[in-house]
């Protein structure tokens, strides 16, 4: 019976609350936005990773307008044939040998050419627009689906569990690689098809919806352990003795206390799907070609790797700064607004 | 079982028409790996409107059981349910889930023990209130809201307008309990269920609170059902007190009776281990030898029989919860006549309590 975990001796102040949390912002208090904004402003890794992550999308966001007015050359532009001036002298954009330009500092070809005699400075802004264009839209999917299934499996519990809980198994007992690929090139050659629902194979929602599903278990596996607790708790009792259905209870009082775990699990959910995503296209089953994006760009660059080894660095490099800013930002907001690693234990328990 | 009639509190007029919560032969048993734990067995009480009904009892006595199961909170996952809960002349163990969804909250209330964890973390208090008016009642979003701040006030909240905007965290326990307090009346229910709605408060709080709840229940009507194992807030709150153990009610009397005239030996012990406020204090207060019986084995016959000093052969046998003399209403389950119980209950100091021989045990451990 209830009065059994009672603790006794609760001292007559009436707030049973530890003392050791009374100095730690309480997040919910703050508000859990305002909470990392304040923990990303206070440490220089967060301020690093923020400024990082920033320029990236900011940059990326500007493609056009670097294309347009200071390249004047699209990311699919050809420019194999043409010469720039370079230092007073005309310089084949790609050499008779097939040897392209590298990095020039001016305005045309500021970081150089490909073996298409292509911008590579625009490719990579267009690069990385898709590239985030794919992360977010998966992302999105990703806690979407995450949730949804988290959420119904932890609530009903049973056979609902369990049929959610073995398909998440299975899609987790495949490497996740070897099923992307398998996906990515199987729909890249006919796009899907579903009826109504037309997606031509050329399409980046395809790579996003890829990614998108196959990390839902990352996110569907922690909260429905949260979910699982957060049932239990007596403020979900008290609202069922208030008469509240199912629906109410899942989307008015289990809902909102997973905020934090998905404010927790969303930056590190981004950065493994841009890698992923970078992985992917790397390898031919995400974006396809003439289209850039960080992982075509890196395998565009292989080819001529020893020749022109900055068509790989530079997107590599960029990648690289993505990804770990992301997870250094996630760290950040991690500790700030969840504290005592709840979320983290609740990934744990899972794996 | 034997079925005398219903109990009269002292005073009460129409006996028939202000019936409103009429128990009979409930029993709930939880299946287990070991078994089915019979939590409640037979359990029988009325209620009626404007009373206040406190069910006492040690923990794992039943009580909260009982009072979870009216509202169907304990449902589910292969729980047996039997017996006879109406309310107002509906069937609360047949009803379905939605029926009782519109009972709950709207005209059965439930407040909980534990003020601090009854209360979303997350969501502002005016919202959970007004969630549960809108849920019930349909009205806009703008009515709830003013009928929440009304609410917060009645129950004694400064400044409620600014207040309803503030997080559960932002409150103390005792401001806690009192907006649980409001999100159950809000809705006006005719039955408050307050399952030891004080017992994570301080003593000044608890009073504070229990006032509040007899104010309400006057001013509205409204009948409360107390489930507590606090004898001091029963003495200073309840009509009619109903003793649980071991799932079983043992005892049954309006309050003052309960105290005056305790029939049961377990009434008898609980009463008797109340450290006196007057006289000599004894070395040692007088305590229930034993443990309470596992849900799991409960003895057969009379559920106390084990930790019962006067238990003898007819005890084997469950005994009927009867009036046994004179008072109506006053029923327990023994099976020692009213004139032994009379005798045997009386301490060495004159005090009511279990055992003969308080003094001969504190010799023992001196």
């Amino acid at each position: 019976m209830a009065e059994a975990t009672q603790p006794a001796g609760v001292p007559a102040s009436g707030t049973p609350a530890p003392a050791a949390t009374a100095n730690v912002p309480d997040p919910v208090a703050a508000g859990l936005w305002r909470a990392s904004w304040r923990a990303i402003k206070s440490s220089w890794a967060g301020r690093l990773s923020l400024l990082t992550l920033v320029l990236i999308v900011a940059s990326s966001l500007a493609a056009p307008l670097w294309a347009n007015h200071v390249a004047d050359s699209g990311p699919l532009t050809n420019h194999l044939t043409d010469q720039i001036r370079l230092n007073g002298e005309l310089t084949d954009v790609v050499s008779f040998e097939g040897i392209p330009i590298g990095p020039t500092g001016q305005k045309r070809f500021f970081l150089g050419a490909d073996a298409n005699g292509r911008d590579i400075m625009v490719r990579l802004l267009y690069g990385g627009r898709n590239s985030l264009q794919i992360s977010l839209v998966a992302t999105t999917i990703t806690l979407l689906l995450g949730t949804l299934f988290g959420l119904i499996a932890g609530f009903f519990r049973g056979w609902v569990d369990s049929v959610i809980s073995r398909g998440l198994d299975i899609l987790q007992s495949t490497p996740i690689i070897l099923l992307g690929i398998a996906l990515g090139v199987a729909t890249a050659l006919g796009g899907i098809n579903l009826g109504i629902v037309k997606i031509p194979g050329d399409s980046l929602f395809i790579p996003a919806l890829i990614i998108g599903v196959i990390q839902t278990v990352y996110v569907a596996r922690p909260l429905r352990g949260i979910t699982l607790s957060l049932r239990e708790r007596p403020f979900v009792e008290a609202a069922r003795s208030q008469g509240a259905t199912n629906m109410r209870i899942i989307r008015r009082e289990i809902l909102p206390n997973l905020g934090t775990s998905l404010l927790v699990l969303a930056p590190i959910i981004f950065a493994q799907t841009v890698s992923y995503e970078a992985a992917l296209s790397f390898l031919g089953a995400g974006v396809q070609p003439p289209n850039p994006s960080w992982g075509t760009l890196i395998s565009d660059g292989l080819d001529v790797l020893v020749s022109a080894p900055h068509l790989t660095i530079i997107p590599g490099a960029v990648l690289a700064a993505m990804v770990l800013s992301l997870n250094l930002l996630g760290d950040v907001v991690r500790e700030a607004i969840d504290p005592r690693g709840m979320v983290a234990a609740a990934q744990k328990d899972e794996h | 079982m034997t079925a005398p009639t219903a109990p009269t509190p002292a005073g009460a007029p129409d006996a028939a028409s202000d019936l409103l919560l009429d128990i009979d032969g409930l029993g709930v048993a939880f299946p287990s790996e070991r078994g089915p734990i019979h939590a409640v067995r037979d359990v029988r009480l009325t209620l009626r409107r404007g009373e206040v009904l406190a069910v006492v009892g040690e923990s794992g006595s039943g009580k909260s059981v009982t009072a979870l199961t009216l509202l169907g909170l304990t449902r589910g996952r292969g729980t047996a349910i039997t017996g006879k809960a109406e309310f107002d002349g509906i069937d609360l163990i047949g009803a379905s889930d939605s029926q009782l969804r519109r009972i709950r909250g709207k005209r059965i209330a439930m407040v909980f023990q534990d003020p601090m964890s009854s209360l979303n973390p997350v969501l502002r208090i005016g919202h959970q209130i007004a969630e549960q008016i809108r849920a019930h009642e349909g009205v806009g979003k703008a009515e709830a809201r003013k009928r929440t701040i009304d609410a917060l006030t009645e129950v004694g909240i400064p400044r409620a307008a600014e207040r309803v905007d503030a997080y559960p965290h932002e409150f103390s326990g005792g401001m806690r309990q009192r907006v649980m307090i409001a999100m159950a009346l809000v809705c006006g229910p005719e039955l408050l269920i307050a399952d030891e709605p004080t017992t994570a408060l301080d003593v000044t709080v608890q009073a504070q609170i229990l006032d509040l709840i007899l104010r309400l229940r006057d001013e509205r009507g409204m009948s409360v059902m107390l489930v507590t194992h606090d004898l001091g807030v029963v003495a200073e709150t309840a009509d009619q007190v109903a003793v649980m153990y071991g799932g079983r009610i043992v005892e049954q009397a309006p309050c003052d009776e309960l105290f005056a005239d305790p029939r049961h030996p377990y009434s008898w012990g609980l009463i008797g281990s109340i450290p006196p406020l007057t006289g000599a204090k004894p070395e040692y207060l007088p305590t229930i030898a034993g443990t309470p019986p596992s849900p799991l084995a409960l003895p057969a016959g009379c559920p106390f029989r084990a930790r019962c000093p006067h238990e003898f052969e007819q005890c084997a046998e469950v005994p009927p919860l009867a009036e046994t003399a004179g008072a109506p209403g006053h029923l327990d389950r023994c099976w020692l006549p009213i004139d032994e119980k009379r005798i045997r209950r009386a301490g060495a100091d004159g005090r009511i309590g279990l055992l003969h021989d308080a003094e001969a045990t504190t010799e023992e451990s001196a």
